[in-house]
This record gives structure tokens, C-alpha cells and sequence, in this order.
């Protein structure tokens, strides 16, 4: 049988701005190319021409969708870098955030999966039970989809006193709604036969082909930023790293569906626990980063993310690299696409959870 | 240097369990029981900023937090043991450029990177490479490749990123890839040979992936492409 080659994108709604190039013999996927690029905006030079305040709202245009994520290890490699620490509320605050914008992530990516195992409940549900948590969100720093809440040295701004009243609702809210969506979708038979079983990863794969995020924890590595290296108060709160053995389409998306309860007991604890206080270490005068490097890890939604900025002292950062968690799944996507059929290349791409403009920055 | 109590059982299993890996060279000093032996080039070894400033603000603390700090002292010590013992592994033309809580930065000569990675990957355990990192010196007329690695399997070095920094000149950059020592590097490597230029030899495939197919001007992100002056 002939072999046919296949582009998938970048204008195929099931890709994103990113485009698979597929042999294909029969509906046995042979060969695949993955061409990513497409939205590539050069956010690293970008850096190099502005502070290190003038960064955060464009750092976070890759990741709209988990801007509390991308710009976390930013902030703590700045941090490190001038040495300062940040208040106490301002570390719950930014961890209440965080989770609330895992959340956010996780419900998109829930939805987009769900369609693409045809499956339309699960499409409108998500996007619908995201609301609650943008609401919140906005709450708190006053916008809906890009934040820009936290700043070096502490947060933009401080909370409403609603906020935690606000935020123990929609937990109790979201509490019964996952367990609706165990039973209209991840117990549904429609699911387990579509992903059980389908582009496994083996541990030893992910590792060496450098996976993160729940693609890792999927491969049955109990690997999480906030557990291996508790960043701000992460280290004072109870809560789970889900972990599945496994590695196929079924244990990726468990973990992410776990993870969302986790999330939800770290606003809890979070919201709670929370002191009073200042939000933000004064920053006047100190825009300029010392001389020195440093290198911050922290978890955003899709799995370990990583600044690394080099500082010459000067006006500007010298250079700040990115290690979005995409990028670094990306080896993956051909690795497993290989070999598997057709029909399964939207189950096994979503379950990965690649976001194509992260990974291109 | 607020760590828990939690985290703090931990740092000081993983500070045991850190001094065997390193088994070179003083090998005649480093039994546990010599307690007067090791203590010494700690104190000789003080001008770590680092090491310094956690003994500064033990001194005035409570008692629980005492032991805190002991540990993140001995995490600290343990590093830089582990640290020496890579640099006199590799020997000539290798350096400490930094260790501090967590992170260390060795520098090696653009020959010695290969067989570095590898004893880094088989004899230390540091398995993933998370990033990899051009740095544009045009002053001194050269590049620096960093690449930051990270261990899954071993629990010790899980929090502990180790920088591997190497640097090529900027007329002729070329430098060996570690696509066969580290998979996970192969992709960031790509795009350092994108944006910067350098050459990774024995690569599998460096065509543009970032950048536009087409794209016939100077790698972006050395300084030399001045992004002000040409989007004016």
C-alpha cells in the first residue's frame, strides 16, 4: 500500500496554530513532522528592550489562558535575583490565584477534549463552569482573561473582602460539578474506549524525552514543581500530586481531572489560612536587576515552566529564556503519533495538552 | 530561606544521601566518621556568599529554626562537595562558576562538554535537560550554551538544577549536540541553532522550527540584531 502524506493545520481547528505533517498508509500514521512556529513572537527579544516591569503583561500573551502560571517563575527568578522576599498574604494570594487559574486551563483544555472524542456535553460544560472561576478571578485583579497579578515582590493588588467568601462558593460550586463530570464522562464508556489503552508512554520515554506536566505524572513519575522544589507557601499546604501508571490518553487526562481537585483544596487552605497584611514589597527605584543569573522553576497548568534571565545590571534584562511546558512536550507528540491510527491522533494530540502558542513564545 | 518543616526532613535525608554520589577523588576524607576532617574545608570554604549568610541568620533565631538552617547548611556543604568533585572530574579548563541553594553553574571547555554530559548522565544521574539557553557575549566575542538538567530518578538531585555552561566563539560557533547524551535537549537545541546561530554538530535536524521558513536575515537573538532600530 502507497503511503499518503497528510498536513494536519495550521488552519485545522483540532490543531491550533501548528501544523502536523503526516504520512499516512492506510490509517496507520507511518511518519509525522511536527512544524511548529506559527505564532512565534519573539517574546524573548522583547524582553531585552524593556524592564522588568514593562515585561509581565506581554510574558503573559502566550498563556492567556494560565497567565498566573507563566508569569509565576518569572517573578520568583526576579525575586531571587534582588534578593528580596515577599509578604506572606501576597504568597497565598498568589497561590490562591494560581490554582484558580490551573483551573481555568484545565476546564479549556476539558472541553476541547471533550469535543474531540465527540462527546458535545463535554465541550459546553467546562466552558460554562470556567465563569465561575474567571469571575473570581476578576474579583481579584480586575480583568478576565490576562491578569497581570503578579508582579515581583508581591502582587498587584490586594483582594476585595468578598474574595474569600466569593471563593469558598464557587468551590462548593465546582465540588458537585466534577463529580457530574465523572459520571457523564470520565466513567462513560464513550471515553474509556476512545482513550484507554491509546498512545501509551512508557516512564522511561517520558523521561528521556523530556515530558512535564500531567503528560509526566500520566507516565507514572511523581514529579511536581510545588512538591519537589514548595515554592512561596506551597510547602504549607495539604494537597496531592495525582499520579497514574499507566501512560496512554486515559491516565493523562485522569491526572488533569485529579489535579483540579487538588486545586480546589489548595484555594480552600488558601483563602483561609491567609493573613493579613501588605501585598507587595515597595519597588521604587529598584526596577534595575543586579548583575548575577538565576533560574526559577514553578508548575503552571500544563506541567514544570522556567525562566532563566541573565542580568548585566543594566536598564533592561540581558536575556531571559523560556522553557514553556509545551516546548518541552512537544517531542512527544510524533514520538507517540507514530505507529498509531488516524481516528486516535486527536486523542492522543489533546491528551498531551499542547498549547501552540506557548510552545512557540 | 523560610523552609518548612516538612521540606526540611527532606533537604536533610537528601544532604545525607548527596555526599556518596561524588565518588572521586578524597575519597580518604570523606568517611562519616572523621568529624575533624570535613568540618575544615567548610570553614576554610566560607566565603560562599551563600553558606555565609545562612550562619549569619541562624545565630539569632529559635531553636526549631536552628535546625532548619543546619540542614540548609549541610544541603549547601554537600553541594559544593559534589560540585568540587565534578570540577576536578573533568578536570583542566573546567570551573565553579556559582553554588548557591539549589543551583550550581559549572563552566566547561567546549571539548569536554560531551564527555561531560555523559558523566554527568551516568555517573551523577542527572537525566532531563529542561533547557537549553543561548547567551550572546559580544564583547568577549563569544556565545555561551547553558543547559539547565534536572533529575527524575534520582530523589537527591530532584530540586537541585545543575547549569552546564559552555562557550564557542562567535566567528566560528560550533559545538558538539547532546542530542544522543539527553533526548529532551534535542528540540531547545534546534531553536538555540535558530536564534543564535551555533552549529550543534551530529544533530539529527536543525532546519528553522521557530522561525519562518524563508527567514534570511541574522539569527534574532544575538545583540547584533538591534529590534528597536529596525521596527522603527
Amino acid at each position: 500500500m502507497s503511503t499518503m502524506s497528510l498536513s494536519v493545520g495550521p488552519q485545522h481547528p483540532g490543531s491550533g496554530h501548528f501544523r502536523l505533517q503526516l504520512k499516512v498508509k492506510g490509517d496507520i500514521i507511518v511518519d509525522v513532522v511536527p512544524d511548529a512556529g506559527y505564532v512565534h513572537r519573539g517574546e524573548e527579544k522583547m524582553c531585552e528592550y524593556r524592564n522588568l516591569v514593562q515585561n509581565i503583561p506581554h510574558l503573559e500573551r502566550p498563556v492567556i489562558l494560565d497567565s498566573v502560571g507563566v508569569l509565576y517563575p518569572y517573578v520568583l527568578a526576579c525575586e531571587d535575583l534582588l534578593d528580596i522576599e515577599v509578604p506572606e498574604r501576597a504568597q497565598y494570594l498568589r497561590v490562591a490565584m494560581a490554582e484558580i487559574n490551573r483551573i481555568i486551563s484545565h476546564l479549556y483544555w476539558l472541553g476541547i477534549y471533550g469535543i474531540f472524542l465527540g462527546h458535545s456535553t463535554m465541550f459546553m460544560w467546562p466552558m460554562g463552569d470556567r465563569e465561575p472561576f474567571i469571575d473570581l478571578a476578576q474579583l481579584a485583579s480586575g480583568a478576565r482573561v490576562t491578569f497581570a497579578y503578579l508582579v515581583p515582590g508581591g502582587v498587584r493588588n490586594d483582594v476585595p473582602d468578598s474574595f474569600e467568601s466569593q471563593a469558598l462558593k464557587v468551590i462548593r460550586y465546582f465540588e458537585g460539578r466534577l463529580r457530574e463530570y465523572d459520571n457523564i464522562f470520565f466513567s462513560n464508556p464513550l471515553f474509556l474506549g476512545r482513550t484507554k489503552g491509546v498512545g501509551v508512554l512508557t516512564k522511561k520515554d517520558a523521561i528521556s524525552l523530556g515530558a512535564v506536566g500531567p503528560t509526566l505524572r500520566g507516565s507514572g513519575i511523581r514529579s511536581d514543581v510545588r512538591k519537589t522544589e514548595p515554592y512561596d507557601v506551597y510547602d504549607e499546604l495539604d494537597f496531592d500530586i495525582p499520579v497514574l501508571d499507566e501512560g496512554d490518553s486515559y491516565s493523562r487526562a485522569m491526572v488533569a481531572f485529579l489535579e483540579m481537585k487538588e486545586s480546589l483544596k489548595i484555594i480552600k487552605q488558601a483563602v483561609e489560612k491567609m493573613p493579613k497584611g501588605p501585598v507587595k514589597v515597595g519597588m521604587r527605584g529598584q526596577v534595575r536587576l543586579p548583575a548575577g543569573e538565576s533560574y526559577a522553576r514553578a508548575e503552571a497548568a500544563r506541567g514544570a515552566m522556567s525562566y532563566y534571565i541573565v542580568s548585566d545590571a543594566g536598564k533592561f534584562p540581558y536575556r531571559i529564556k523560556i522553557s514553556p511546558p509545551s516546548f518541552r512536550n512537544l517531542p512527544t507528540i510524533p514520538f507517540l503519533l507514530k505507529g498509531a491510527r488516524l481516528a486516535d491522533m486527536p486523542v492522543i494530540y489533546w491528551g498531551i495538552n499542547y498549547w501552540p502558542v506557548e510552545a512557540d513564545r | 530561606m523560610s523552609n518548612p518543616v516538612e521540606s526540611d526532613k527532606k533537604s536533610t535525608d537528601t544532604a545525607k544521601q548527596e555526599v556518596p554520589p561524588p565518588k572521586v577523588v578524597s575519597t580518604p576524607s570523606s568517611p562519616p566518621p572523621a568529624p575533624s576532617a570535613p568540618p575544615a574545608p567548610p570553614a576554610a570554604k566560607l566565603p560562599c556568599e551563600f553558606c555565609r549568610r545562612i550562619l549569619d541568620s541562624a545565630e539569632n533565631l529559635e531553636k526549631h529554626k536552628k535546625d532548619e538552617h543546619k540542614a540548609d547548611l549541610k544541603k549547601l556543604q554537600a553541594l559544593h562537595t559534589l560540585s568540587d568533585s565534578i570540577v576536578s572530574k573533568i578536570g583542566a579548563g573546567s570551573s565553579s562558576s556559582f553554588v548557591k541553594p539549589r543551583r550550581f553553574k559549572i563552566s566547561v571547555p567546549v571539548k569536554k562538554i560531551l564527555k561531560t554530559a555523559l558523566y554527568l548522565r551516568d555517573d551523577i544521574g542527572y537525566d532531563s535537560v529542561e533547557s537549553v539557553s543561548g547567551v550572546d557575549w559580544p564583547n568577549d566575542n563569544q556565545f555561551e550554551v547553558v543547559y539547565h538538567l534536572t533529575s527524575y530518578s534520582i530523589k537527591a538531585l530532584e530540586d537541585t538544577v545543575l547549569a552546564l555552561s559552555t562557550k564557542v566563539p562567535r566567528d566560528n560557533p560550533k559545538a558538539p549536540s547532546l542530542e544522543s547524551v539527553w533526548k529532551s535537549s534535542e528540540y531547545h537545541e534546534r531553536e538555540t541553532h535558530e536564534m543564535f546561530g551555533i552549529i550543534f554538530k551530529d544533530h539529527p535536524c536543525l532546519d528553522l522550527l521557530l522561525l519562518p521558513e524563508d527567514w534570511c536575515d541574522i539569527p534574532p537573538l544575538r545583540k547584533d540584531f538591534n529590534l528597536p532600530r529596525r521596527t522603527r
